[in-house]
């Protein structure tokens, strides 16, 4: 070995040296993620194809009858399915208003004095420093003052309590790229003949679409998991996905097919992050 | 006789009070290759945005094609911008950016199709239409915003700062392409740029801008042999300045020493500026000139040695010549009589004053400024104000108010005289006063210059 591979060996020694002392830093994170993310998706996976019964300690069978139960029995096809589509409906609904009341905030803001962009900035976030279910159960006195707090309404108030919920996590995407925007794209826009409308169209919308897939994943994401909504406004009478788990764990039994249910939502929610991965591979627009 | 295109009136723009343009005016000719040149904050970006319509003047016309442009949305004016670091559309591949205008326009496909590859072929980037933008280089972007504003076939083009963003090598090719692209299109051309080397090269005509003031318009020669201010000559290469006089007509001194020169109408023994560019000094035998000095310093620069000549009294002089010679060797220099350029002294408004508290100078009981200058209080000094940074303004805006005395007009602009209390201050402004007018008067805190009396003496 002559002595310059020597020192390129010498510095190769160094760098993993340094890597490893900075890998150091991230061990405490890697304990946690393992304790609770990978252990408890394992403990999931393992409910999810036995039998085993953490309450009375049971033999473990392997088995797919909890899949088959929760695809093929009537209890699938008259709670569990109508429920999921429940939610999707609900979630879909929360979303779509979100976006038609957040993107003109979000465009607005980037139009004003920095002082008032934060005001809308302290606005948009102060409700996030109280408790959500503190939030929520609000909503409800809200809706007993406004007489609405009866069956009838309670999907509408759902509805109304989840906008209010998800609404800063629609803009602040959308007002993170329109933010970045270079001011003299739009200029070259106006200068090459477009009206401000035109503008709009063919500059601006196409190239916030980073933005708005990250807010609308962030706000139909959680939508369509929420339970705490359902159960305090409408006092568990409108069951979403998220009820259904809720109850699985809370009641008596039935970790088995609760963790199915939950299986299924994580599927759910890894497909809308790999969906927001694939318009804005930076990922600069998530919160 | 060439028709005036662009016609700006009287501009004046100001930012939250901040002065970014001064009764600016000026006339582009069609066809013609006009740069506005200066230093960064200068204002030349600004009204290149004011005739591309990003901004508006705060007063004052601006006129294309003989028609009042002022409050004409930017899509509505002819005109179109490359603009700074280019703006291409991200979303967009090159293609589809220069078909943009065309498809706001509504042309029919086959139709935009043709212009859009034509543009493309003027550019040299026929071969890149389905190329994304960020799969281009520097230069590539530069050529598709070029492309991209050209296809429109507008009649002035406002490029800003096009350039700046590339390497030496490929902004000196893409320089000669450009004028190149002026000439065979017929486009008028309002190009922005601090490098001087750009400005020279490419235009018909150079606007030299300092705050926000036209200092000399001219032919890139005239610019460069006829420097009219120290400013415009330190800016547009390299240059010798020096104190001097005029002994009489076609006759100039400096260093002690007569020179013939071509300048004339100046009073007797009047101090000027003597300004030579160091290729126009040639070396000599000691004996063979007056003018005589040890060379101190040397560097090669490739084609030319600059070489630095330290005259008797101490001056430096900067010489660039062909040859070398060897350090410490005593020369003597000698310059044309075409090569001296002869400038008036920018008028200096001279008082004694003191130092009163908190960074103020009192020169009198009426006038009171703040200055940068941190002597300590009740130190006697003499503060020295250029007559070109005494501003006139409305009285409430003002530090203090007088009463102009007279007026006499110079070469491009007029010297106010006026009084207050027992002080006499000259204002050199370019707008029109009358005699016996109060008037506030205006100095900003940086060119209040303040010095130590017994500095003065020693100078």
């Amino acid at each position: 070995m002559n002595d310059s591979s020597a020192q390129v060996l010498n510095k190769n020694v160094g760098r993993t040296k340094k890597l490893k002392s900075t890998t150091s830093f991230v061990i405490p994170y890697i304990v946690w993620m393992a304790l609770f993310l990978v252990v408890p998706m394992g403990v999931l996976v393992f409910l999810a194809i036995t039998t085993y019964d953490f309450s009375a300690n049971s033999e473990v069978h392997f088995t797919l009858s909890n899949w088959d139960y929760v695809f093929n029995s009537s209890y699938a096809v008259n709670v569990f399915w109508p429920c999921v589509l429940r939610s999707f409906y609900v979630s879909f609904i929360v979303t779509v208003i979100c976006l038609l009341i957040g993107y003109p905030v979000a465009f607005f803001m980037t139009k004003i004095k920095p002082k008032y962009r934060a005001l809308i900035m302290i606005f948009l976030s102060l409700p996030l420093w109280c408790n959500q279910v503190l939030r929520i159960v609000s909503w409800r006195t809200i809706f007993e003052i406004l007489g609405t707090n009866y069956n009838e309404y309670y999907l509408l108030n759902i509805i109304i309590a989840m906008v209010s919920m998800y609404m800063p996590f629609m803009i602040l995407p959308i007002f993170t790229v329109l933010e970045k925007l270079d001011y003299r794209i739009i200029e070259a826009s106006y200068d090459l003949g477009c009206s401000k409308l035109q503008s709009f169209l063919k500059v601006t919308l196409p190239l916030s679409l980073g933005g708005i897939v990250s807010g609308v994943i962030m706000t139909f994401l959680p939508s369509l998991t929420s339970f705490e909504v359902s159960d305090a406004i409408s006092y568990n009478t409108v069951l979403l996905l998220g009820n259904l788990i809720h109850a699985r764990f809370h009641g008596t039994g039935g970790y088995n097919i609760g963790s199915v249910f939950s299986i299924i939502t994580i599927v759910f929610t890894v497909v809308g992050f790999i969906l927001v991965l694939k318009v804005d591979k930076e990922g600069e627009t998530l919160i | 006789m060439a028709k005036v295109l662009v016609d700006l009136k009287n501009i004046c723009k100001s930012f939250d009070e901040m002065e970014v343009l001064h009764d600016f005016n000026l006339q582009i000719m069609e066809n013609e290759f006009v740069t506005l040149l200066g230093p960064s904050g200068c204002g030349k970006t600004t009204l290149l945005r004011m005739i591309g319509g990003f901004d508006s003047p705060s007063s004052g016309e601006i006129y294309f094609d003989g028609k009042l442009l002022n409050g004409v949305e930017p899509n509505e004016r002819p005109i179109n911008t490359v603009f700074q670091r280019y703006a291409l559309f991200p979303h967009l591949n090159v293609f589809d950016n220069v078909a943009f205008g065309l498809k706001i326009k509504k042309l029919p496909k086959d139709e935009i199709e043709k212009l859009v590859m034509d543009a493309l072929k003027q550019v040299h980037l026929e071969d890149f239409a389905a190329r994304k933008i960020d799969r281009l280089s520097g230069g590539q972007q530069q050529r598709v915003a070029m492309a991209r504003a050209i296809v429109l076939k507008p009649k002035l083009l406002l490029l800003d700062e096009p350039l700046a963003a590339l390497d030496r090598k490929l902004r000196q090719d893409l320089r000669y392409e450009l004028k190149d692209m002026q000439r065979s299109l017929g486009i008028t051309f309002i190009y922005v740029t601090h490098d001087q080397e750009e400005a020279l090269t490419m235009s018909d005509t150079v606007v030299i801008m300092n705050e926000g003031r036209v200092l000399q318009i001219g032919s890139p020669e005239m610019i460069y042999n006829e420097p009219e201010t120290r400013f415009v000559a330190n800016f547009i290469g390299e240059s010798n300045i020096v104190d001097g006089q005029m002994i009489k007509d076609n006759v100039c001194m400096f260093e002690g020493v007569q020179f013939p020169c071509t300048y004339k109408g100046f009073s007797k023994n009047e101090e000027v500026d003597i300004v030579i560019r160091p290729e126009d000094f040639l070396i000599v035998d000691k004996d063979k000139s007056k003018l005589t000095g040890v060379i101190d310093s040397k560097t090669f620069q490739g084609s030319i040695h600059e070489i630095n000549i330290i005259d008797i009294k101490g001056t430096e002089l900067t010489v660039h010549t062909t040859k070398d010679y060897p350090l410490g060797l005593e020369v003597g220099l000698i310059v044309d009589p075409e090569n001296i350029t002869v400038m008036k002294k920018p008028g200096v408004n001279v008082y004694s004053g003191v130092m009163e508290a908190d960074q103020m100078v009192r020169i009198s009981d009426d006038i009171i400024l703040e200055t940068d200058s941190e002597l300590e209080e009740g130190t006697e000094v003499v503060v020295r104000i250029l007559t070109q940074d005494v501003l006139l303004d409305d009285i409430d805006e003002s530090d203090f108010e007088g009463i102009i005395q007279d007026i006499k007009k110079r070469d491009m602009y007029y010297d106010v005289y006026i009084k207050t209390g027992d002080k006499t201050i000259v204002s050199s402004t370019s707008k029109v006063h009358r005699v016996g007018e109060t008037t506030g008067i205006w100095v900003k805190r940086e060119k209040v210059i303040v010095n130590v009396e017994e500095d003065v003496e020693n100078e």
